[in-house]
């Protein structure tokens, strides 16, 4: 078995430097996903610092209100990141040609992947599922997303991961913290690592966390040039119900619209109060609740995109090699169906409008949101089974 | 660990105060030219502008300038010849001694947080928009506080080793011809500092003696110029006291002067004066989230004031430092005060250090505290360098254009007759010599309304607002631009 899942790991790993050369270069694999301009995300940041080191705002725009000061010549978005860290990314990179900082920054999350690879490899090389765990990491066809859009996002996989590794193993919580606080200074999402850490009383993570992050956020809040951030943070988290990823099953109902907005909100809340439940009376492990409050953010969040399901490769590989997923089709099945590139491809062939692009949205909501709740139930079924059985 | 933290923090010191010196802050004040000038006539010529040899006195605009920052700065102008780099330089020097004596300050100070204090006192200090700003100008300030704060030190080493006293005493003496409110200040500090370690100077009485002979006999230049009028000369000029208001009215205000130089808003939003050049316009002198760990040190030296020398020596500097703002008619008081800079360094390391010993998770807190400058400084620092220039460097601020104009004048010198600049600076003569020592022979100031003369090619530096009023017809050679765009002096030709 370990030398079909070492042949399986070969593959996932030249697949996945294919997922490279296809995003970067040949686009050989474009029709497998869909589309998306490459660096529109990740030049907001060196745009941003380089507004900011002539004197603009971190935003992107001069002082003149002149916009996009390192790249005007493609669609880059508005920053919206945060400015400790756009600062710490971002001026490093503006230094550089543009097309240069993009393969840079694409270096760097090789970087980030080969680190993993090596810790996940030195923490539990005698693990009978190390290759199995390592290719469902590898494999996960959503880093296509983020390697195409050179987005931000694997930062905050990398963090959370060693931030998860260091709370489940009872680790150091001074590094905990630190772990908690870089994955919130990449994205502030990692604000939900608060519920499980909390429930299971890692204070002291929580507390170094959440000081280190206000000593690099007050100083930008009282200052103007930091107030974006804190606004933009303020609208999502006040006009994230219900979930837009969920909704694009209206595409398919547009006639049930007011049944289905209630339905996707009622099921939040539900969901909302059995994963508490779950936490609090049923002991669920402290792993599993941090797949259970990923999986809600994928589920629920209000802007949630393709790519920020690569947190589900990091989770199903520490998973597996912690005991914590089971190798029984009920769970693996839908771990590999997240894992590989959902269907809707096939209507890039047919498709190119702006329906083919909604109806592409929709049936990947449809795909990857049915296959996680599938995992969800099969995990929250053993949990119960088993805090049964043991009572 | 502790050397390598140190050299990192002067570092960031240095980078601080060297980066984009000859240009922010944007100009050049009169006062800085003329430090520079004198420094680079005395080198060349033995004589200050006036023709006086050696001079401990420089006659200036009508006051007389203490010498120690003139004759500092001539070391700097022989090697990098004269210029704005040159004069401001000196400065960046004093900056970093500063830094260093506030280090070692810290280590006489016996805290219990003794290992951690130095380091946390110098990088605020490296940090602090007051000193850095300060120390990145050609003025007196730098110095002064320089040659206060290692005074300062010396007087805290001679409490265990008598030895130090001697220094301590030529120290606290060269002071004096540093900077004027020195002459204020300096007699205030050594009486207290007497008082406060009472026993050690009198258990030396002999030392003491010998101290306090020396800085006598040191500062007799300064007594006798006293009696000839140089050293009230500036004093007269920007003192408190009015002819006009009674006693108690004079006394009223310098009370206020004085507390508005202990009130959070003077921290918080700067002075309340229009001269660009100091902490207005969003320049704070203090970096904003200090001021928690500020209060913080300050609530804790008056806490422990009876048990604690090193609290009462704090408490007496805090007394002591807005005094020669507080005697001035006005703002801006963070030059005159600026001995408060070091003071409130080392008050916010106490800050912080009380607040670590106190909270969970010191490695954490401590990295956190030291983010926050760090950010902080990043903010001030963006501030400082794009956004700063935008509205100080007009005739309220730094007063910037001489440089520009003077070059273009030296450029064509050949082909005019008179070379014209109108007077929209303070002491405008000074840029000639300035900019031009040897090369300017056909350099006025003045307008085309008084030295108009068709007889003669000239040409003529004029602002913009001048221009309106006065409706002669040009043909502009250069424009000369502030850094926020705005054009600050046009280089005409008059068509007659």
């Amino acid at each position: 078995m370990k030398k079909i899942f070492f042949g399986l790991f070969i593959f996932a790993v030249f697949l996945h430097i294919l997922f490279y050369v296809s995003a970067l270069k040949t686009h050989t694999l474009d029709i497998l996903f869909d589309g998306g301009i490459p660096g529109q995300d990740f030049f907001q940041i060196p745009n941003a610092a380089r507004s900011f080191l002539l004197g603009g705002n971190l935003q992107g725009f001069l002082s003149d209100g002149l916009r996009n000061p390192y790249i005007d010549c493609c669609a880059a978005n508005v920053n919206v990141y945060h400015p400790f860290f756009t600062l710490l990314i971002g001026v490093p990179l503006q230094y550089f040609k543009p097309w240069t900082s993009y393969y840079i920054w694409e270096g760097v999350h090789v970087l980030t992947t080969i680190i993993l690879i090596y810790f996940i490899y030195s923490r539990f090389k005698e693990n009978k599922y190390l290759y199995l765990g390592l290719s469902l990491f590898l494999l996960n066809a959503f880093h296509y997303y983020e390697i195409r859009n050179s987005q931000f996002h694997f930062l905050f996989n990398f963090f959370s991961f060693f931030l998860i590794y260091e709370s489940v193993k009872k680790g150091d919580s001074v590094k905990g913290g630190i772990f908690f606080f870089l994955s919130l200074l990449a994205k502030p999402i990692g604000l939900l690592w608060i519920i499980p850490l909390l429930i299971y009383k890692h204070f002291k993570t929580i507390f170094a966390g959440l000081l280190l992050f206000l000593a690099v956020s007050v100083p930008f809040y009282y200052s103007d040039i930091g107030k974006y951030y804190f606004s933009n943070f303020y609208y999502v988290s006040t006009t994230s119900i219900p979930s837009d990823n969920l909704l694009n099953f209206l595409w398919f109902f547009p006639q049930y619209h007011i049944l289905i907005e209630n339905i996707v909100k009622y099921f939040m809340y539900g969901t909302f109060i059995f994963f508490f439940y779950l936490q609090l009376f049923k002991k669920a492990s402290l792993f599993i609740v941090f797949f259970l409050w990923t999986s809600f953010q994928l589920l629920f969040y209000n802007l949630v995109f393709h790519y920020h399901f690569t947190i589900l490769g990091l989770l199903f590989c520490l998973g597996i090699l912690l005991g914590e997923f089971k190798i029984k089709k009920d769970e693996l099945i839908p771990m590999i169906f997240l894992t590989i590139p959902s269907p809707f491809f096939l209507y890039n062939l047919g498709f190119t409008s702006r329906i083919g692009l909604l109806f592409n949205e929709a049936t990947w909501s449809l795909w990857s949101d049915f296959w996680l709740i599938f995992l969800i139930t099969a995990v929250c079924m053993r949990i119960l089974k088993e805090k049964t059985i043991n009572a | 660990m502790r050397n390598l933290l140190f050299i990192v923090i002067l570092i960031i010191a240095v980078l601080l105060r060297v980066f984009a010196l000859s240009s922010v802050p944007s100009g050049f004040f009169c006062d800085e030219a003329s430090i520079g000038y004198n420094a680079y006539s005395i080198l060349h010529t033995g004589k200050d502008e006036y023709g006086v040899s050696f001079p401990i006195f420089f006659q200036s605009f009508g006051d007389f300038r203490p010498p120690l920052s003139i004759y500092s700065t001539i070391p700097f102008i022989d090697l990098f010849g004269l210029n704005e780099i040159a004069v401001r330089l000196p400065s960046v020097m004093y900056g970093l001694i500063t830094i260093f004596a506030i280090y070692f300050i810290c280590k006489e100070i016996k805290s219990d947080e003794n290992d951690s204090l130095g380091l946390i006192a110098a990088f605020v200090a490296s940090t602090m928009p007051w000193l850095i700003h300060y120390n990145r100008t050609g003025f007196e300030f730098s110095i002064y506080v320089a040659f206060f704060t290692v005074t300062i030190l010396l007087l805290l080493k001679s409490v265990h080793n008598i030895s130090f006293l001697i220094p301590a005493s030529i120290l606290a003496s060269l002071t004096f011809y540093t900077y004027q409110p020195a002459k204020l200040i300096i007699p205030l500090l050594l009486l207290g500092f007497v008082i406060i370690y009472r026993e050690t100077f009198l258990k030396n009485l002999g030392n003491t003696i010998a101290g306090l002979a020396i800085f006598i006999a040191l500062s007799v230049p300064l007594i006798l110029s006293f009696t000839g009028g140089q050293a009230f000369a500036r004093f007269n000029a920007v003192s408190v006291f009015s002819p006009r208001l009674t006693l108690g009215q004079n006394l009223q205000h310098i009370i206020n002067n004085y507390s508005i130089q202990l009130s959070p808003s003077y921290f918080i939003s700067g002075e309340d004066t229009f001269i660009t050049r100091h902490f207005v316009g969003g320049l704070t002198p203090l970096l904003i989230p200090t001021l928690p760990f500020l209060a913080i040190g300050v609530i804790y030296i008056f806490l422990t004031v009876r048990r604690s020398h090193a609290s009462q020596l704090l408490i007496y500097w805090l007394f002591i430092y807005p005094i020669a703002g507080a005697v001035t008619a006005s703002p801006p008081f963070t030059s005159r005060s600026i001995i408060g800079a070091p003071l409130f360094a080392i008050l916010v390391a106490l800050g912080i250090t009380k607040t670590i010993k106190y909270l969970p998770l010191k490695k954490i807190t401590f990295l956190a505290i030291i983010l926050l400058i760090t950010v902080s400084t990043i903010i001030f620092t963006q501030f400082y360098f794009t956004k700063y220039p935008l509205y100080s460097s007009n005739f309220w601020g730094w007063q910037y254009g001489p440089r520009d104009i003077i070059s273009y004048f030296v450029q064509n010198k050949a082909k005019y007759d008179d070379l014209i600049m109108i007077g929209e600076f303070n002491a405008p003569e000074i840029f000639f010599k300035f900019y031009a020592p040897e090369n300017c022979y056909k350099c006025k100031i003045g307008t085309p309304d008084n030295l108009l003369n068709p007889l003669r090619k000239q040409l003529f530096a004029v602002t913009p607002e001048y221009l309106i009023t006065h409706p002669y017809k040009f043909i502009t050679k250069k424009i000369i631009y502030y850094p926020n765009k705005r054009v600050a002096f046009q280089i005409d030709e008059v068509v007659q």
